[in-house]
């Protein structure tokens, strides 16, 4: 046999039936002795119910026949055969001990049938009691009974629920703790791959494009392509700055435009999804709520554990929906809108190219060479060629400058060119003629040398003449060469490109990050603020429901003395462990108050209101009704974590020396035996008593961690239960035959 | 205001005097509101009318000035949007001050109070509260009217439609701030000094949003650098400034991708601009004048008073000297 549950049905009202619906397990009947025959009826259907397995009848009072004399205290009807009959004489009883102490008052008036009935309670208590009983050489038995009670004070118990709801209820002030960061995270980072594309990619490569022709464009011109040819890159050098400018700009308003619109419809729900999308980026993901609240419940469960207070809790979670929820882009927004609007500028390129500080050197050649080559035609017709030369580079470099849309020209440089260096270099010629002229008449028969060169006059050869003007014509190419190039090297050190083009990277770079980071994950974001939200309205109802409902449960009984419920027995709980066990048990109960958020949150139907409130009050209930009939140390559908039961069970028994007493106690031991002193003569002294000990399972569990007692542990006389609130024994004294009256109908 | 059926005098807020009759005097308690207040019908249709008994005046005279507030801000809205009132808003349609038990008459409002379904208002009706919120702060900051209370008590959410209520502890743009005890007051209303700016009750706004975003725990926490960044981005420029530099409801309506536009808004105090424009021509037309009389005034008044000195200063001279001519003559004589 092995009982699941214990249900108990009291007689003695005079109602005189069964309760209503199917009984089920096993049945402790309370009714009066002289009731046993009337209730004759109720006792076989009992037994007769198949879902029954087995009947314990507790008969208290005498029930015997019209003769004083036959001694007969008990009659019983037929059906009770097959039940087990505790005959309780007396519910007070005598302390008595049949091998050493006489019988004598009990300590505790008015205990012993109350602790008989919740110790039979114990399903395992019960089955072994009928089989007890079965084994006893009599239709029926009376009861002694040593028992010990871990039940808490009433005032502490009430003390310990007032504080574990204060501390649920507390808004206090720990540590930031970021619920957020347990939530799994999916999908790519930023970076990962690109993110924008249509539109707005196609924006970036057309800027990136003409930054790359306008740098290309600049490569060139420091080549002689800029200077000749048809295909020029100063003709289209200004028109190309400003297009890559507002290329660039354009990519800028883009990148604003699909800013705009994500915030928009993040903040707002507008524009549609499909109207962001059309400007390059994906979808948002579909999110996996379940997961998501999977994982959000996980680690509420857990801060639930950690003691955390309710509202703290709610304010975690909140603080989850906010930071975790979307949050849109405005910040971006304001960044990019910020940086507008861009463009290329143009530099300014030398206003000479061959500057001016060039002149002398015109200057000079020119006449040197009209010198050298003088005095004759050949002087100053050379001169005059250097001259036209120097006149042409400097025409083509003014003329090849580029400006804000295409390049100067040639009209526009001619009139520079030749006030510049033209007419310096005639100047060059003129004073070079003057000074052959002066030079020959200098030397002596200069002025009658005929054909012979002024150099030749002072002696030069022709090789080195020809050396001399071969060297003044590279040099001054050299110095035609290197006025463009360093016009040109510095137009690009002043050309901004690389510029934009972090521009771009930097666009680039907030655009997707905005896009993977509020965009891609929205709906995982929604996701997370609607479950943190619901999760977090649940806790802030169920904390002012557990702060009004808290309060009735465990009341104190009225009349109740300030501490103490009168047990000399009772080993008197802990404080503090009551209190963790108190508070456990009630974060549990908040828990399940809290479960219809979860499934509410994944199919996001919001729960109505009061839903948690009622829920909480409901399990309020259930949970005290749960320490009423089995105790608080008995493992109930709240208590998930056992640690504090056990911890405030070491705490009870190991201060409770009586208890441990108790399981040791021998059948002709010191115990309360439910009768009167003179009714122990209707006791059988022949056959041995029965010996029942027994204990809460958690009390052996216990016992066996701290490897103590481990005598008790394994005595196989011992029925550990699970639940319950008692230790102790139970002895069980048949009745003489004689005392007992079978009832057989019609004679009453 | 007592009875089933009352025929009351009243000023509508066009300013015409009328009869009505009221009838049911249903009890209304609205959590913004420290005046007495009944729900009433007039012609059929509901209205809530907000009055002082006179136990009530007798007990507290504070009340008027409640009442006063609520009439003034009531009227200078009802005058701001003459044509299509914005539901947004507590609507008055018609007072009396000057009765026995001063009274104003609202139209019913809308919704409950949003204390009750803030609490479970989800990411999306939120941010719908945040722009609700700031539109009708732009309503009244456009009409010139401070609501001096903006909290959870003084709105009430109608599916998606925020309405405010219970002017009370209003003020008008451009007066000198009051003294209060609002719960909800910005540095400045707490300070009571200056004079009263459009951006005042964006403070009370910018705390309502907090609070609705963070849960209720988090008015003990003033420090923000904690908030979400997007909180903080919105409302560091309203809650980290002075009135003078926070932004307007407009420009948070804006960040927020809000419906900014107006209804057909009408400046009350246009119809007297075209007089006081007169008013100061002419004022300044005779500015010069004035200034020079002023002037010559000043000049005659100092020139005056040596001459009138002098002119003292010569009979006395005069009679110093008969007097002496008279002695030394009584003198020679005796």
């Amino acid at each position: 046999m092995n009982t699941s549950r214990v249900v108990l049905v009291d007689l003695r009202g005079g109602a005189g039936g069964l309760p209503s619906g199917e009984l089920s397990g096993g049945v402790l009947v309370l009714d009066n002795a002289r009731s046993l025959v009337e209730h004759a009826d109720v006792y076989l259907s009992l037994v007769g119910e198949n879902m029954v397995t087995a009947v314990v009848c507790i008969a208290i009072g005498e029930a015997g026949t019209d003769n004083a004399l036959d001694g007969v205290v008990l009659t019983v009807p037929p059906a009770l055969q097959h039940a087990a009959v505790l005959w309780v004489g007396d519910p007070e009883g005598v302390d008595w001990a049949p091998e050493n102490a006489p019988p004598r008052p009990v300590d505790q008036p008015g205990m012993g049938l109350v602790h008989l009935v919740a110790a039979l309670q114990m399903p395992a208590l019960f089955d072994r009691v009928v089989a007890a009983a079965e084994d006893a050489p009599a239709v029926a038995v009376n009861p002694g009974l040593r028992i010990v009670s871990s039940a808490a004070d009433a005032v502490e118990l009430a003390e310990a629920r007032a504080a574990a709801v204060r501390s649920l209820c507390t808004m206090e002030h720990l540590p930031p703790h970021d619920l957020g960061a347990s939530i799994r995270q999916t999908g790519p980072l930023a970076g990962e791959g690109a993110v924008v594309a249509g539109p707005v990619q196609a924006a970036k490569t057309e800027a990136l494009r003409r930054l790359g022709h306008v740098a290309g464009l600049a490569r060139v011109l420091r080549t002689p392509k800029a200077l000749f040819g048809s295909a020029r890159p100063t003709e289209r050098l200004g028109t190309q700055v400003t297009w890559a400018g507002q290329a660039v700009e354009n990519y800028r308003l883009a990148v604003v435009e699909l800013l705009r619109r994500m915030d928009g419809h993040v903040q707002a729900g507008r524009p549609a999804v499909e109207d962001v999308v059309e400007l390059g980026v994906q979808r948002p993901r579909e999110a996996n709520r379940a997961e998501l609240a999977a994982d959000l419940r996980e680690a509420v469960d857990t801060r639930l554990g950690e003691g955390v207070p309710l509202p703290v809790l709610a304010h975690e979670l909140r603080m989850v929906a906010a930071n975790c929820g979307p949050q849109g882009c405005a910040t971006d927004l304001d960044q990019v809108t910020g940086r507008g609007p861009l463009e290329l500028a143009m530099p300014a390129f030398k206003r000479w190219p061959l500057t001016l500080l060039t002149l002398p050197l015109i200057f000079l050649s020119c006449g040197v060479l009209a010198l050298v080559l003088g005095p004759g035609w050949p002087g100053w017709a050379s001169g005059v060629l250097l001259a036209a030369a120097w006149f042409g580079a400097g025409l083509l470099l003014l003329a090849r400058r580029p400006e804000k849309e295409a390049e100067a020209g040639l009209a526009a440089a001619l009139v520079p060119a030749l006030l510049a260096y033209g007419l310096t270099g005639l100047a060059g010629v003129v004073a070079g003629v003057v000074a052959g002229r002066y030079v020959t008449g200098q030397v002596p028969g200069g002025l009658f040398a005929g054909d012979l060169l002024i150099s030749e006059l002072v002696g030069l050869s022709p090789v080195t003449v020809g050396l001399l003007v071969t060297l003044l014509i590279v040099l001054c190419g050299t110095t035609i060469v290197l006025g463009w190039r360093g016009a040109v090297r510095d137009w690009r050190g002043a050309l901004r490109v690389a510029d934009l083009e972090n521009a771009v990277a930097d666009l680039t770079r907030i655009a997707e990050d905005a896009t993977v980071r509020e965009w891609q994950p929205l709906h995982r974001r929604e996701a997370i603020a609607t479950v943190a939200t619901e999760v977090a309205a649940g806790l802030e109802e169920i904390t002012g429901a557990l702060e009004e409902a808290g309060n009735r449960l465990f009341t104190i009984p009225p009349g109740t003395p300030a501490s103490g419920n009168g047990l000399a027995s009772m080993a008197r709980p802990v404080p503090q462990e009551l209190y963790t066990v108190i508070r456990g048990d009630l974060a549990d109960v908040c828990r399940g108050a809290l479960e219809p958020a979860w499934p509410a949150a994944v199919t996001s139907v919001r729960t109505g209101e009061g839903v948690y409130a009622q829920r909480l009050d409901r399990l309020l209930g259930e949970y005290g009704g749960d320490v009423r009939r089995n105790g608080l140390l008995s493992a109930n559908r709240f208590g998930g974590d056992h640690a504090p039961r056990d911890a405030l069970m070491a705490r009870v028994w190991s201060e409770s020396p009586t208890a441990l007493a108790a399981l040791r106690t021998e059948a002709g031991g010191d115990m309360t035996q439910l009768c009167r002193g003179a009714q122990l003569g209707y006791l059988s002294t022949s056959a041995a008593p029965g010996l029942v000990r027994f204990g809460p399972q958690r009390l052996r569990r216990l016992l066996e961690q701290e490897g103590v007692h481990r005598g008790l542990t394994a005595d196989p006389g011992i029925t550990w239960g699970e639940g319950g609130e008692f230790v102790g024994a139970l002895r069980l004294l048949p009745l003489r035959t004689e005392s007992v009256r079978q009832f057989v109908g019609g004679d009453r | 205001m007592t009875g089933k059926t009352d025929v009351v005098r009243c000023r509508y807020i066009t300013g015409e005097l009328k009869e009505i009759e009221i009838e049911g005097h249903t009890e209304f308690v609205t959590p913004g509101s420290v005046l007495e207040q009944r729900l009433v019908r007039v012609n059929g249709k509901p209205f809530v009318c907000k009055y002082v008994s006179r136990a009530a005046g007798a007990r507290n005279p504070r009340l008027y000035d409640l009442l006063d507030n609520e009439i003034r801000a009531g009227a200078r809205l009802g005058q701001s949007y003459p044509d299509r009132y914005p539901r947004e808003l507590a609507q008055l349609v018609a007072y009396n001050i000057d009765a026995e038990e001063p009274f104003a008459l609202l139209r019913e409002y809308s919704g409950v109070p949003v204390a009750g379904p803030a609490a479970r208002f989800q990411d999306a009706e939120r941010k719908q509260f945040e722009r609700a919120l700031f539109r009708l702060l732009r309503l009244t900051s456009e009409a010139g009217v401070v609501h001096g209370a903006v909290t959870t008590d003084a709105l009430r959410w109608d599916n998606g439609v925020l309405q405010l209520v219970d002017f009370e502890s209003s003020e008008r743009v451009g007066e000198l701030r009051r003294p209060g005890a609002g719960a909800v007051r910005s540095p400045e209303q707490a300070a009571a000094t200056g004079v009263v700016d459009a951006r005042d009750d964006l403070w009370a706004a910018a705390l309502l949003v907090r609070r609705l975003h963070l849960g209720p725990s988090v008015d003990a926490q003033p420090d923000r650098r904690h908030d979400p960044d997007r909180l903080r981005g919105l409302l560091d420029p309203v809650l980290g400034t002075t009135v003078e530099h926070r932004p307007t409801a407009a420009e948070l309506l804006s960040r927020l991708h809000g419906d900014n536009h107006l209804p057909s808004f009408v400046d009350p105090e246009a119809r007297f601009a075209q007089g006081r424009e007169l008013f100061e021509n002419v004022a300044r037309g005779k500015a010069p004048a004035r200034g020079q009389m002023a002037t010559a005034g000043r000049a005659q008044s100092t020139e005056d008073s040596p001459g009138r000195r002098r002119k003292r200063f010569f009979p006395f001279l005069s009679a110093m000297l008969l007097v002496s001519v008279m002695v030394v003559a009584s003198e020679v004589i005796a």
